[in-house]
């Protein structure tokens, strides 16, 4: 549905997006992740057309849209900041768009309303300042500010950054129900993986104005395109040379692990005193320290100098004491080289 | 807010069409009378005091229809400079002067001798026939006889500051574009005439104004001469004054003024009337000169204003006190070369002498 | 940051059409009817000259009239900002018990100045002055002509200059997150701590361009030097003032006026470039409006009540005795011994029955209302402008808009006449001389760097995504402004209007030369019945004028604050 072919962006000098290609499919959840200052706003604000590339072409349905002004994109945005104007009431807010639209006021008023229903605020909040909400209510006013006026598109630039935790799990939820009631095709933008993980149907992980990897949540986990990427997302252990020969790898057989390349493995793909099928490597550690999650335990433990970090679920079998020796053992397969 | 807004513009709509039928009822009006005489626009610094209704009402029943724009004699030669290309005024009177002979050097007036112009001593009026008088002003170093006697008062302005019982006692002034401030220093620095000194004036004439400054206070702005002579906390006892501003003062300020006539006699501040260059008016102009200047017209202004014409026919008319001013003799003082040279005096002055 | 390809469409005709009118306003009424009185000051005859400037060089008064506005410009900017905090800070932010009362009594600037304001301070604190008179009753050998030169002028006009502070900086108060406020006191801090560290420096953007404004007041100050500063404290405008009037010393005033004019700019420049560098804007979604503090320290809390009610005092007891002394005769004003048999009410009898003291009223009324909303106008647009483009058209712009702050009103008004009293290609070859347009271009213009300043702080503080939120939603650029961006700024520029329009009502430099003969002005009215030549003294009436321009201007006020105010209290 929307495309984008090769954009680059300058500001001045500085070049902000380099070459970057991105398909967003029809109703998909699509986020891009990446710390920040990576290109991630900038792309967005690109679609939505604040921005201009210096080359390249946005399309939305295969309608070249590079040079169409913003307020002709039918593109719905929600902002970091929520930009909420703050002269106007919830409700004048929401209208916004239909007025401009210029019409009737019969129908705003039913629009808004249900609009207003479907993210939950009440036919009083509509009447109050948007000053007089909390953030979480001032979120769900943006986003039914973007989504009243129907638009093909919606873009969401870190809308939950600025909330405490326990909001910002809520709201996620809120806004991917949210979405699916819609069937929109949404662009998310954020800095916080698990967010991207949750939400998204694909994932474009930006780095210093280019695009790392783009794919489903478990091929950006599971199988990181490249080492930026593989950091990035979740947590992870090195694993050094003299590690993986000592635990029983083939250091001659590269069609396996090519031991002189960066290796790498998922903190839950080691297994304490426990193996599995395919586990070929084994090798004894010593625990440091254990921290119970009730869900999972995440241990450290010491094997020869290397420091590893495994995350166990409670099986709710005692916990391993510090300086019990354990073996660990995982698959090559998990191993991910760059 | 936008509501507000929105009242805001509408007042002012509002206040604007009101005006405007005001304007077009005045234009109206205007436009009736100029069935019998157009309407002429007359610059003056003389029409305070009730002066410029009077003038309206007595015009309008010679049939004249006349509107001012009344403003300080320095602004009104400003704007008829400024306004040379596009007069918008037709006729001109009050001023003093100084400022006559530069209108006329800058060629803003238009030559014009009255029916009454022989009625008017010879001097006072323009030799060219430009501007003619008519209105005098003695320009005189008063004070108060309450507080000092005649014999303790000065004789003549240098006294003041040579001789030291009146040093910090007079007030002179720091702005220097008014017409009598201008005539006392005409009054003071023609007698030091020189042609080979800076400026036409020598040495010793600007030793004795830097002196004039030194022992002298300055006016307080907003603060009148009278009420600084009147009250006997403050050392001021004298100041130049106008004649015709004495009788007002005396009584509402209770002082009892005297003034100094010096041996040279006292710089006359004169008052004329001229038409304007490029006016679209003329003849009603001139009949409206030959009308104001007339004995008649003078003489009933005189008793009106208390003022001192300059028409002798109309001198009579002048209150008991103006015939005594009248006959203070006038000092002799080379206007030409105060014309040309007074505005480079007065920035000498500020720049170099004024403390 | 925005980076946007002009395309030539339709669409964008009335901007193409805005440009050119500025364009079209700023060379033919800001440059071309000045640059003739520039070229005075260096050419005569056509000739180069030096002369003027050696004039001025070689005057020990002219150099020390400058030096002296030049030491009260930045002294007045220290005075003024301690009070002017001061005030925001009584009226605003700690709980001080009348604040209500107090704050009216602090905006008592907004509605009266120049040689009045300066006259009713002279009558409490000058010669025969009630508090000199109680100092000599109290203190043998008390010198009665204390309140004279540097010092007098500055606590005159220390007090006589906050008007912008109580508008701009109370805003930017009440804009304060006190989340933050709240956020400090968490972590411990002591109420002295979290005034200087969390709220003030908020503030800071909007004390740097208010202290701009004080700076030039100082350098520009007329009245208060004139009327007390004596001898030794006179400034340089009174004196550009006497040289504008008289024909040929005016390249002098316009090179004294260059002086402080570039002493502006270069001011402005500094600052300029200090406020690009970066805003303090609040970063909170859900804020919270201030509630006032109360002092905890019970000593503290009293003396900043008295200090609180000191000032009002100051504040208001020149209004209280102008307001009382309207209602005297000239004798007691002069000599200030109120008593009551002194009171009558035939000076407002004699200004109200007069029929034609009426008209003046109404005239001033009008043009400046004109004037005051055209110049908003014309600065809203130029501030969109100057936001939306950040090139050297628009700093061209911005500075030619600033030019009027080089000259003085008189010069700029001549300006006007000499280059219009001739059909010109730029005013489309009409007159203007004569006509009842001029004098409304002429207040327009002295009223644009003013405004431009101030709009532009308030356009500086917006949110840049409102708009881009806005126009996500299909709303077009002017749509955007007319909806989203107005309402935000207006309250700032209706405080902007009030004062303009409170500025001009009593115009007096601007529009002796350029009133038409049927539209006398207030400013002309006042002056020739205060400077008539045979009525002895006419400072009752002008007193009472003053109260009747107080009355106007109040409320104006009233109707741009004070409700405004109201509203916000019942939230």
């Amino acid at each position: 549905m929307i495309k984008l072919e090769n954009i680059d962006v300058c500001f001045g000098d500085f070049k902000a997006l380099k070459n970057i290609n991105i398909h967003v499919k029809e109703g998909e959840f699509f986020t891009f992740l990446g710390p920040s200052g990576c290109g991630k706003t900038t792309t967005l604000r690109t679609i939505t057309g604040f921005i201009n590339p210096v080359n390249g072409t946005v399309s939305v349905r295969g309608k070249d849209i590079t040079n169409t002004p913003v307020e002709k994109r039918n593109i719905g945005m929600v902002f970091q900041s929520y930009a909420l104007f703050p002269t106007m009431t919830v409700y004048e807010n929401i209208a916004f768009g239909l007025k401009v639209q210029k019409m009737s006021k019969e129908d705003i008023r039913q629009k808004v309303y249900s609009m207003a229903e479907k993210v939950d605020l009440s036919e009083e909040q509509l009447q109050k300042k948007v000053s007089e909400l909390s953030g979480g209510q001032q979120q769900r006013v943006a986003i039914a500010r973007a989504l009243v006026t129907s638009p093909e598109i919606i873009c969401l630039d870190e809308p939950l950054s600025n909330l405490d935790a326990k909001l910002r799990v809520q709201l996620r939820n809120e806004l991917k129900d949210l979405q699916r009631r819609f069937g929109i095709t949404s662009v998310y933008v954020t800095h916080d993986q698990e967010e991207a993980l949750t939400l998204s149907d694909k994932i474009a992980v930006f780095n210093e104005g280019v695009i790392e990897q783009i794919g489903t949540p478990d091929e950006i986990y599971n199988h990181s395109a490249t080492e930026f990427v593989c950091n990035f997302i979740g947590d992870i252990n090195r694993l050094e040379k003299e590690f993986l020969i000592a635990s029983g790898l083939d250091a001659s057989n590269k069609s396996i692990v090519d031991v002189d390349k960066k290796c790498y493995i998922r903190l839950e793909r080691i297994h304490v005193n426990d193996v599995l099928d395919g586990d070929t490597l084994k090798i004894g550690a010593e625990v440091e320290s254990a921290e119970f999650y009730g869900l999972y335990i995440k241990y450290i433990l010491k094997a020869g100098n290397e420091s590893l970090k495994v995350i166990e679920k409670n099986s709710g079998r005692p916990l391993y004491k510090k300086g019990e020796k354990v073996t660990l053992s995982f698959n090559p397969k998990d191993i991910m080289q760059y | 807010m936008k509501k507000k807004l929105i009242s805001i513009l509408l007042c002012a709509g509002m206040v604007i069409s009101l005006a405007g039928c005001g304007e077009t009822g005045k234009e109206e009006k205007a436009e009736n009378e100029a069935k019998k005489g157009e309407t002429l626009t007359i610059y003056t610094n003389s029409g305070s005091d009730g002066r410029g209704e009077w003038l309206e009402e007595k015009a309008k029943e010679a049939g004249f229809d006349i509107q001012f724009i009344d403003a300080g004699a320095a602004e009104t030669q400003s704007r008829l400079i400024a306004e040379k290309n596009a007069p918008v005024a037709d006729v001109v009177f009050g001023l003093n002067s100084i400022i006559w002979s530069s209108l006329k050097s800058e060629d803003i007036l238009t030559e014009y001798v009255p029916k009454w112009a022989g009625e008017v001593e010879s001097e006072l009026n323009d030799s060219d026939g430009f501007y003619h008088a008519t209105v005098k002003q003695a320009i005189l170093l008063c004070y108060d006889e309450n507080q000092i006697s005649e014999e303790e008062a000065p004789k003549d302005w240098p006294d003041l500051w040579q001789k030291e019982e009146f040093h910090g006692k007079y007030e002179y002034l720091t702005g220097l574009s008014g017409g009598t401030v201008r005539n006392v220093l005409a009054g003071i620095l023609t007698r030091y005439a020189d042609p080979e000194g800076e400026l036409g004036i020598s040495d010793e004439g600007w030793k004795e104004i830097e002196s004039y400054y030194k022992n002298g206070s300055p006016n307080e702005s907003g603060v009148d001469l009278y009420a600084r002579i009147a009250d006997t906390n403050n050392p001021i006892v004298c100041g130049q004054m106008w004649s015709s501003g004495i009788e007002s003062r005396d009584e509402q300020y209770g002082t009892k003024t005297a003034y100094v006539v010096p041996e040279v006699g006292v710089p006359y501040a004169v008052e004329a009337i001229g038409i304007v260059n490029g006016t679209k008016k003329l003849d009603e102009a001139k009949e409206f000169v030959d009308w104001f200047g007339s004995a008649e017209v003078q003489g009933e202004w005189a008793e009106e204003f208390s003022t001192l014409p300059a028409n002798e026919k109309a001198v009579d008319k002048a209150n008991e006190f103006n015939q005594e001013i009248a006959k203070i003799p006038a000092q002799d003082i080379d206007w030409d070369l105060v014309a040309e040279n007074i505005d480079a005096w007065c920035e000498k002055i500020i720049l170099e002498y004024m403390p | 940051m925005k980076k946007k390809k002009m395309k030539f469409d339709s669409g964008q005709l009335p901007k193409y059409l805005i440009y050119a009118f500025f364009v079209w306003f700023i060379l033919s009424c800001l440059v071309i009817p000045n640059i003739n009185t520039i070229f005075t000051v260096f050419f005569e005859n056509g000739e180069f000259t030096l002369e003027p400037l050696q004039k001025l060089l070689s005057s020990e008064k002219a150099m020390k009239s400058l030096r002296n506005s030049c030491i009260l410009a930045p002294a007045l900017s220290v005075t003024v900002g301690f009070v002017g905090i001061s005030l925001v800070l009584i009226t605003e932010y700690f709980d001080i018990r009348g604040a209500r009362m107090l704050r009216i009594g602090y905006m008592t600037t907004l509605i009266y100045g120049g040689i009045i304001l300066v006259s009713g301070y002279k009558f409490i604190y000058g010669n025969n002055g009630f508090l000199t008179n109680i100092f000599a009753k109290v203190i043998p050998n008390f010198p009665t002509d204390w309140f004279q030169g540097f010092w007098a002028v500055l606590f005159v006009m220390t007090f006589a200059c906050t008007s912008n502070h109580m508008i701009f900086l109370r805003n930017a108060m009440r804009a304060v997150d006190f989340q933050t406020v709240e956020a400090a006191q968490n972590m411990g801090a002591s109420q002295i701590r979290i005034l200087l560290r969390v709220v003030l420096p908020v503030l800071t953007p909007s004390l740097l361009a208010v202290t701009i404004l004080t700076f030039i007041t100082g350098l520009s100050a007329t009245s208060a030097p004139l009327l007390i500063g004596g001898n030794d404290f006179q400034t340089i405008t009174p004196m550009i003032l006497t040289f504008s009037k008289t024909v040929n010393s005016r390249p002098l005033a316009a090179l004294l006026a260059l002086f402080l004019g570039i002493a502006t700019i270069l001011l402005l420049t500094v600052m300029m470039k200090i406020e690009k560098r970066g805003h303090y804007m609040s970063i909170s979604k859900v804020k919270t409006t201030i509630r006032k503090q109360k002092i905890r320290n019970p000593i503290i809390n009293v003396l900043v009540h008295i200090y609180a009610y000191i000032l009002f005092l100051i504040y208001v007891l020149p209004v209280v005795l102008i307001v009382l002394f309207s209602f005297t005769d000239a004798k007691t004003i002069a000599t200030r011994k109120l008593s009551l048999s002194a009171f009558t009410l035939d000076n407002y009898k004699t200004i109200l029955t007069e029929a034609s003291a009426y008209r003046p009223f109404i005239v001033s009324v009008i043009y400046s209302l004109l004037s005051a909303v055209a110049v908003a106008i014309l600065v809203l647009m130029a501030c969109r402008i100057i936001q939306k483009n950040k090139n050297k058209a628009s700093a061209a712009l911005e500075y030619g808009l600033l030019i009027p702050w080089l000259l003085p009103t008189t010069l700029i008004a001549i300006g006007l006449i000499t280059t219009y009293n001739t059909p010109r290609f730029w005013m489309f070859n009409k007159i203007l001389t004569g006509t009842s347009v001029i004098m409304f271009i002429g207040y327009v213009i002295i009223k644009i760097p003013f405004t431009l300043r101030m709009t532009k702080a308030a356009f500086f503080s917006l949110d840049d995504s409102l708009e881009d939120a806005a126009r996500s939603l299909g709303a077009k650029g002017f749509y955007t402004f007319r909806r989203v961006i107005l309402p935000i700024v207006l309250p700032t520029v209706l405080a902007i209007f009030a004062l303009n329009f409170n500025g001009l009502l009593g115009d007096y430099d601007m529009s002796v030369f350029m009133y038409h003969p049927l539209n006398q002005p207030l400013g002309v009215y006042i002056k020739s019945l205060t400077d008539a030549q045979t009525n002895a003294d006419n400072s009752a009436l002008s007193f009472v004028y003053a109260v009747l321009m107080m009355i106007i201007s109040g409320t104006v006020v009233y109707f741009v604050y004070g409700r405004g105010d109201k509203t916000k209290v019942k939230k």
